[in-house]
């Protein structure tokens, strides 16, 4: 085995795994061609690179993507590629403007290969897809012209009068043909505006479904008894100095649906009016959050909430007037340090 | 029948316009192809449109798969990656699509519904993952940026200010090591 091949049968494993660039790629499939062990050993990578996505977090496809997926699939048949489809529609609003015209024509009596040169130059400002004629060709027929009028000059003036009205008439057909072409122009660049608000709804609707599978598959998740749930940390509150006597427990459990605080209360302060329990959780130099009210007349009382084990260091229970605010307002009753 | 005969057989019938073998091919796939797209792409709009072009091309192309390249998913895992990363390198101009919160990716697959096929997948897939873990980081950066990024090895270098020689050495020892540690399940009779 030369160096060079030998080099690059080095590289099968790169090769495999998609790590080489188109040229060497190419001159390593070249090698391939004459060496059957070689193609077998890169059979043999290939299918080891080819169980990668196996380790892969399993991932839900959106909801519906089978159904769209094999429609489409399925309805595709070798579609022209979108711009192939503009193409044609375009050439067919040509020819309906062509033809439009020629009938046109036909009614008012004009023959085209007999117009003169001033008309041609208005037909084709209206649709530059129909093909010019040879500029020579008009010196033809204005020649042919002149010596068909010298041929009959008695009935001149009625010629003159005919043409007069041709004229007329098919500018006034080139002028419909012209609004018609640019309306067929506006209606396509509409349809294009309108597909493409289409196919961004349809990827708005297909993100938005996915978000609710995703949430139903969450509350169905969140509704189901936990299993094997473990706690991983619990943490003694101690009243404060007003409140010596109470005290509680804030538990971190962690089922199969994430964490959760348990907190429990006893000997707390009775409550009077509105008054109501509140439970924050704390991180170093951030405000406080709200984690929930609650009331008891026992003094005794607690809740539960789910929470990101590391986003808190510190629970608190306060007393505060009522269960409405968003910031502590009354006093401290009891704490504890969550990650101490 | 063992596993390749069954896969000719499949994408036979899907040659054949066979609507119902495409079905049961896309059924036995999903989850993967879509995870592996997902993976290279994040982006779960750009993950199904990869994965609806792969079918599109097995649909229309079906006949263009040699068995001798390997197994019918190692062919489709190969189209899957080789369609994200054409899609990451275009899409770059391109604005981004609503992005899926990485708890999605992380959603418990529903195992209820699961085939045999499926638990298969999901064993196959520890046992790829612990060859892996096995690795050196190193050698699992390059496979990341290689196989998930879609950079080359000369790339993997110039990114990673390493000399070319290292990436490809860390390139060789991994497939080797992923080649021997998973070349029991590459010759099994399991159908992935």
């Amino acid at each position: 085995m030369n160096e060079r091949k030998e080099s690059i049968m080095d590289q099968a494993e790169a090769y495999a795994l998609g790590g080489l660039d188109e040229a060497e790629s190419a001159e390593y499939e070249a090698y391939l061609l004459d060496d059957a062990n070689e193609r077998k050993r890169a059979a043999e990578l290939r299918g080891t690179v080819g169980m990668l996505p196996l380790a892969l977090t399993p991932a839900a496809p959106p909801s519906g993507m089978k159904r769209r997926i094999l429609a489409r699939v399925l309805g595709s048949e070798a579609p022209a590629a979108p711009e192939t489809q503009q193409q044609l529609e375009q050439a067919r609003q040509t020819i309906e403007v062509d033809e439009f015209r020629r009938a046109a024509e036909a009614k008012s009596g004009i023959d085209g290969s007999g117009e003169p040169a001033v008309v041609k130059t208005d037909r084709s400002s209206a649709a530059p897809a129909v093909e010019e004629r040879p500029a020579g060709n008009d010196t033809a027929r204005g020649a042919a012209q002149r010596s068909v009028s010298a041929d009959t000059a008695v009935a001149e003036p009625e010629m003159a009068r005919r043409a007069s009205r041709a004229r007329a008439s098919r500018g006034l057909w080139a002028g419909a043909a012209t609004v018609m072409a640019a309306a067929a122009a506006v209606l396509g660049i509409y349809s294009a505006q309108l597909q493409a608000s289409m196919s961004d709804m349809r990827s708005d609707m297909t993100a938005m479904q996915q978000q609710t599978a995703d949430m139903e598959r969450q509350l169905a998740s969140a509704a189901q008894p936990p299993v094997g749930a473990k706690v991983e940390n619990s943490v003694r509150l101690k009243g404060g100095e007003d409140d010596p006597d109470a005290f509680g427990m804030a538990s971190m459990i962690r089922d199969e649906n994430g964490m959760r605080l348990v907190v429990q209360a006893e000997n707390m302060p009775s409550l009077s009016g509105s008054e109501a329990y509140q439970i924050w959780l704390i991180k170093d130099g951030q405000p406080p959050q709200n984690a929930g009210t609650f009331m008891s007349d026992s003094g005794s009382g607690g809740l539960s909430l789910a929470i990101e084990p590391d986003d808190y260091d510190t629970v608190a229970i306060t007393l505060e007037p009522d269960a409405e605010g968003k910031q502590p307002r009354g006093r401290m009753v009891m704490a504890a340090q969550l990650n101490g | 029948m063992n596993e390749q005969s069954e896969d000719l057989q499949l994408i036979r019938q899907i040659a054949g316009k066979d609507a119902g073998a495409l079905e049961q091919l896309y059924d036995a796939y999903e989850r993967p192809l879509y995870a592996l797209a997902y993976r290279l792409l994040n982006d779960a709009m750009a993950a199904e449109e990869a994965v609806q072009e792969l079918f599109l091309r097995i649909w229309n192309n079906a006949e263009r798969y040699d068995s001798s390249y390997g197994k019918l998913s190692t062919w489709m895992f190969a189209l899957t990656r080789n369609i994200s990363i054409d899609m990451l390198r275009r899409r770059s101009a391109r604005a981004a699509s609503v992005p899926v919160e990485d708890d999605y990716l992380k959603a418990i697959v529903d195992v209820s519904a699961d085939t045999e096929l499926a638990v298969e997948q999901t064993l196959q897939g520890e046992s790829v993952k612990a060859a892996l873990n096995e690795l050196g980081e190193e050698q699992q950066q390059v496979i990341e940026l290689i196989y998930y990024k879609g950079l080359t090895q000369q790339e993997v270098s110039d990114r990673c200010s390493i000399p070319l020689g290292t990436v490809k050495s860390r390139v060789r020892l991994a497939l080797k090591q992923l080649h021997k540690r998973l070349s029991g399940m590459e010759r099994g009779e399991s159908r992935v």
